[in-house]
């Protein structure tokens, strides 16, 4: 009997009769619910922390507005073309270090270094040689990528199929096309997931530079509505960069799917 | 050991710095400084450098410790009632995209500048990696060892304790590791945003002072405090999950 409780208590069985898709709309409503409690109990004040009604009506009017769009847009395209640019030479380099062990080898320690550093600690240095423009935030952003790109794609090359190599090489294939036909193809969903974690600090490099050296764009906004006050639009704000997160990654992962969906059915079929 | 000695890595290293050296000896210019010049800005600064590596690492110390203190527990919770679980994720899930600098000018408002609101912006970022992976390593426990643990009449909370947290180590361990990276990363960039002290701030005043030595001196301390940080934390995540590493060894004979 106790452990029958253990498994389901009275409380537990009146929330799983609801389906399944009405738990995160609860969970938000939840959330919403103990955001406006806090409000109403009047312990913080109110110009700091308003409502969940002021701060909805905030992000409509944000929606309205072209200068909110501008801005938005700006943040985006910074974010995506930096993570772009990272892709590319994150996964050539691994390409070239897959081929090359040498390569993979002397690219190693300053990875390491590299990975260790905040983005946006290279900000104040890079204004002197990069000066304030697009080309500050493209290698902010990119730097923030790369690294991490690099090294996932260079561990998911390693972990080819030693069966496949073999195939491959009876087939005659060069060294580059074995790359390029057997392990890339092979390694393209880890990267995939690389990527995807990149784009998180893609994003946040953007927001962070645009908070220290920029005159446009999400993060600059967000700095600005918080020095001059304007909480409600602040806190739409915030809303906007979060959902910006869930728009790259969904991004990412619709391109992994395009791009290697074969791998994705192939372990949907191995799961039945 | 020499024989698996980076040898390329380090000739490589070698010849950037080297590159670097003679590229700015041949510009000569006060706003490219050489690698030399660096360290030498490095040894003049080193008593300024030293104290404002304290106060990062202090801060970055504190916020990660909140969030392993409150994460661990809170994830083996969420993971193991997966009742709550079902409706706590869904929010987890819409905070996490959220990049932890955007929440800076919300500390502001209600910290100020001062350690507090950068503690808790450190503490936001360092939150994550470890509560995801002890929700999903808790869910991941299997069923036998939660059964044992009830008929030997464990409650709920020693099951927990017992059983959960040692079977979920391995996972949260990870999300540490990543946490620890955030935690010095996000410490150093809240100190630009919020700047008063600490390494982040001093790389703010060597740009406003144009010390281009002495900025990528800084830069040279971050890389070396936070290269020196992971080793550490690599160590005692060895020691600590030194069963584990010895069961797989045995397993695979």
């Amino acid at each position: 009997m106790k452990q029958a409780a253990f498994l389901s208590s009275p409380i537990n069985l009146s929330l799983t009769a609801m389906p399944a898709w009405t738990r995160p709309l609860v969970s938000l409503a939840g959330f919403l619910l103990l955001w406006q409690a806090v409000v109403l109990t009047g312990r913080v004040p109110h110009e700091y922390l308003p409502g969940v009604a002021v701060v909805g009506q905030a992000f409509v009017e944000q929606l309205g507005a072209s200068e909110f769009w501008i801005g938005e847009g700006l943040t985006v395209s910074r974010a995506i073309g930096g993570l772009l640019l990272a892709t590319v030479t994150g996964v050539g380099a691994a390409l070239l270090g897959g081929r090359y062990r040498v390569v993979e080898r002397a690219l190693s320690p300053l990875v390491q270094i590299m990975l260790s550093l905040p983005p946006a600690a290279l900000v104040p240095l890079s204004i002197f040689a990069l000066g304030l423009g697009g080309k500050l935030f493209a290698f902010i952003i990119w730097f923030a990528g790369v690294w991490s790109i690099y090294l996932s794609a260079a561990n998911a090359l390693k972990s080819s199929e030693p069966v496949q190599l073999q195939v491959a090489a009876t087939l005659g294939y060069g060294p580059w096309e074995v790359m390029w036909r057997v392990r890339l193809p092979a390694a393209a969903p880890e990267i995939f997931t690389g990527i995807r974690l990149a784009a998180a600090g893609c994003l946040m490099a953007a927001v962070a530079a645009e908070m220290l050296a920029g005159k446009d764009g999400l993060g600059f906004m967000l700095y600005d509505t918080a020095f001059s006050l304007r909480i409600p639009e602040m806190f739409a704000l915030l809303v906007v960069a979060g959902l910006n997160g869930v728009l790259l990654n969904q991004i990412v992962m619709r391109l992994a799917r395009a791009l290697s969906g074969w791998h994705y059915q192939l372990s949907a079929m191995a799961d039945t | 050991m020499l024989k698996h000695f980076n040898w390329p890595g380090l000739i490589f290293m070698a010849a950037l710095l080297l590159a670097w050296e003679l590229s700015a000896r041949a510009i000569a210019s006060p706003s490219y400084p050489g690698f030399v010049a660096v360290v030498a800005a490095l040894v003049t600064d080193l008593p300024t450098l030293y104290a404002q590596t304290g106060i990062t690492l202090w801060r970055a110390a504190a916020g990660f410790a909140l969030a392993l203190a409150t994460m661990v527990p809170l994830g083996i919770f969420i993971g193991r009632t997966r009742r709550i679980g079902h409706y706590v994720e869904p929010v987890i899930d819409l905070l996490r995209p959220l990049p932890p600098l955007a929440i800076v000018p919300v500390a502001m408002l209600f910290a100020g500048t001062g350690s507090a609101a950068k503690i808790s912006v450190i503490f936001y970022s360092a939150a994550f990696p470890i509560l995801i992976n002890a929700i999903d390593a808790t869910r991941a426990t299997h069923p036998l060892l939660i059964n044992v643990g009830r008929s030997v009449g464990l409650s709920r909370a020693e099951i927990m304790l017992r059983i959960d947290l040692p079977a979920a180590l391995p996972q949260i361990m990870a999300g540490v590791r990543l946490s620890v990276a955030l935690a010095l990363l996000i410490s150093v960039s809240s100190e630009m945003l919020l700047s008063t002290d600490g390494l982040g701030n001093y790389l703010m005043r060597a740009q406003e002072q144009f010390q281009i030595a002495g900025g990528l001196a800084g830069i040279v301390v971050i890389a070396l405090v936070s290269l020196l940080v992971n080793t550490v934390v690599l160590r005692v995540e060895q020691w600590l999950l030194a069963w584990h590493h010895e069961r797989h060894r045995l397993a695979r004979g």
